[in-house]
């Protein structure tokens, strides 16, 4: 049996990549487990220069999922190929720069410096809705998404992921984009754009009033998103949006994923993703499937 | 980062006790627990809830701990409903404790509320130190839930009162002066962090604060729980579950 996975010429040990913004580099969950059993690690959101963030409250507890705010607080590109790189390869999974910017020669410029490392696959970050000019600019009309990717394309020697938001009025359209751009491949779904209130104060509960859902609440707005997109394009899909569980990641590698990122879960339990790549093993051992790609694409759809 | 392993322990709830909105819950561990420092802390689980709740080990032994929750929101009042016997995991000790310095004999600690939880393991933990705690509560009612810990661990408690009816009418700042500590240990609401850093300043002494934020993985990934701390010459945003939550004063912008 094998759980390996392929994209865009660089193969996973299975099919469970952690996402950006919920494992830092790393290494505080290496202290819980051998990160490098998981497929990929996505870095934290990159910027050229160091950001601070927003202000505090960051975080909003919501129905089975959660509301964040951080606003790409990140060391900058720099320190983290100096510092956090050589730790990450040395896990043995996957790495995986997740870059943004705040204009095109921002992404241009760090996915050229990115290319001159040993990174394996660049995730560009153009749907962050936590900062002003988070790339959101490019990410939710069509020809923004073509227009970054084609950009950065040109200069990018890593095998390039577009991660698209779902704040879009049809998501096939933007993964079409990217794939015209000169994508690699896609990941897909960023957070939803949300809010929470305080009634008793009156107040938004996140100091920057909107912030980024996710969680298991945003599972089935993910999967059919990931459908849609896996339909509508030829390079690979990356799947997440409230993946719990190893029979989520199964159902969104049935929707047309060739892996899935694991986001939330990683917040609610430090053990979540490596629980996840045991449970998609034991559901692949019990139910006799022999390559785990084989689920890929396989909804059966009357 | 802690020198003792972190852990996913599994906790049984052996009493859970209601005073006013705040609960003293002790619990047993199922396996023996790691060392525990005073000032860590605890990302609990709680029923129904995907998020973790962050809390002070109040009390522990190498087969017990306990935990001083407030009802405050929907979580703790989640986790405050259960009733003894109820199992729960607990990924603990996270953050950094309290400092203890070298060639210091007398220390005071300085709890509003609650926020006395965390300090009471510092008394406990070095009773070779001079420890004099300063508590500040509403009333006499809320101070309940912490019996004769405090009276207990430390040579001297001064219990203070907003209204009189227990000890000193007044806060518990009021008192630096007269305790005049050589290092001082704080957990309480901005204000109170407000005054000791201006008292600490002021002597020219050292002084630690435990700093609370809105947490979401509790181990220092997700970025979430930031407190602004005065450091290397420029403020940074720092992490309350990983960099803290204990901070020198010095460096804690409020």
């Amino acid at each position: 049996m094998t759980m390996k996975t392929t994209i865009a010429g660089i193969t996973f040990k299975n099919p469970i990549i952690t996402a950006s913004g919920t494992f830092g580099f790393g290494r505080e969950y290496n202290e819980f487990y051998d990160v490098g059993l998981l497929g990929g690690i996505c870095s934290k959101g990159l910027t050229l220069e160091p950001r601070q963030g927003n202000d505090p409250v960051r975080i909003a507890e919501t129905p089975s999922g959660l509301l964040n705010s951080v606003g790409l607080q990140n060391p900058g590109v720099e320190h983290f190929i100096e510092h956090e790189l050589p730790f990450m390869k040395s896990t043995g999974a996957v790495v995986i720069a997740n870059a943004a910017g705040s204009t095109e020669s921002d992404y241009v410029k760090i996915a050229e410096r990115l290319s001159a490392t040993d990174v394996d696959m660049i995730e560009l970050n153009i749907s962050c809705p936590n900062v002003k000019c988070g790339g959101m600019a490019f990410g939710v009309s069509p020809d923004g998404v073509y227009a970054i990717t084609k950009a950065v394309r040109k200069v990018c020697k890593k095998p390039l992921m577009i991660k698209l938001t779902p704040n879009v009025s049809d998501i096939a359209e933007n993964a079409r984009a990217a794939e015209r751009g000169g994508a690699d491949a896609i990941s897909l779904i960023n957070t939803v754009a949300g809010m929470a209130v305080d009634y008793k104060t009156r107040r938004p509960v996140l100091k920057a009033v909107g912030g980024g859902l996710s969680g298991p609440c945003v599972k089935p707005i993910a999967l059919r998103m990931v459908y849609a997109a896996s339909k509508a394009v030829s390079i690979p899909v990356v799947g997440m949006g409230g993946v719990m569980t190893g029979e989520d990641a199964a159902e969104f590698m049935l929707c047309g994923a060739s892996a899935v990122q694991v986001g939330s879960a990683n917040i609610f339990d430090p053990f979540a993703a490596l629980r996840i790549v045991n449970e998609l093993t034991k559901l692949a051992e019990r139910d006799n499937i022999n390559d785990i790609t084989s689920l890929i694409g396989g909804l059966r759809v009357e | 980062m802690t020198a003792t392993k972190t852990v996913k322990a599994e906790l049984i709830i052996s009493s859970i006790t209601q005073y006013g909105n705040v609960f003293r819950v002790e619990c047993k561990a199922t396996e023996p627990l790691p060392k525990i420092a005073a000032g860590q802390f605890a990302h609990i689980k709680v029923p129904g809830k995907d998020l973790r709740r962050p809390i002070c080990v109040y009390d522990n032994t190498a087969d017990t701990i306990s935990f001083i929750i407030a009802s405050v929101g929907a979580g703790t009042a989640a986790f405050t409903a259960q009733q003894a016997g109820a199992r729960f995991d607990a990924i603990l000790p996270l953050g950094n404790g309290f400092p203890i310095l070298p060639d210091v004999t007398n220390i005071a600690v300085l709890g509003g509320g609650t926020g006395c939880a965390p300090l009471l393991k510092i008394a406990k933990d070095y009773s070779d130190l001079n420890c004099t705690a300063l508590l500040g509560f509403p009333n006499a009612e809320q101070r309940k839930v912490y019996g004769d810990d405090f009276d207990r661990a430390c040579e001297r408690v001064c219990y203070c009162t907003d209204d009189g009816s227990l000890g000193y009418r007044g806060f518990p700042t009021d008192l630096l002066t007269e305790i005049a500590p050589e290092v001082l240990y704080v957990c309480g609401a901005p204000g109170m962090v407000r005054t000791a850093q201006k008292f600490c300043a002021a002597r020219g002494i050292q002084g630690f604060a435990s700093m609370e934020q809105r947490m979401g993985c509790g181990v220092g990934a997700c970025l979430v729980c930031t407190v602004k701390i005065n450091r290397d010459g420029r403020i940074q945003n720092l992490r309350a579950c990983a960099d803290g939550p204990v901070f020198p004063l010095e460096e804690i912008v409020l």
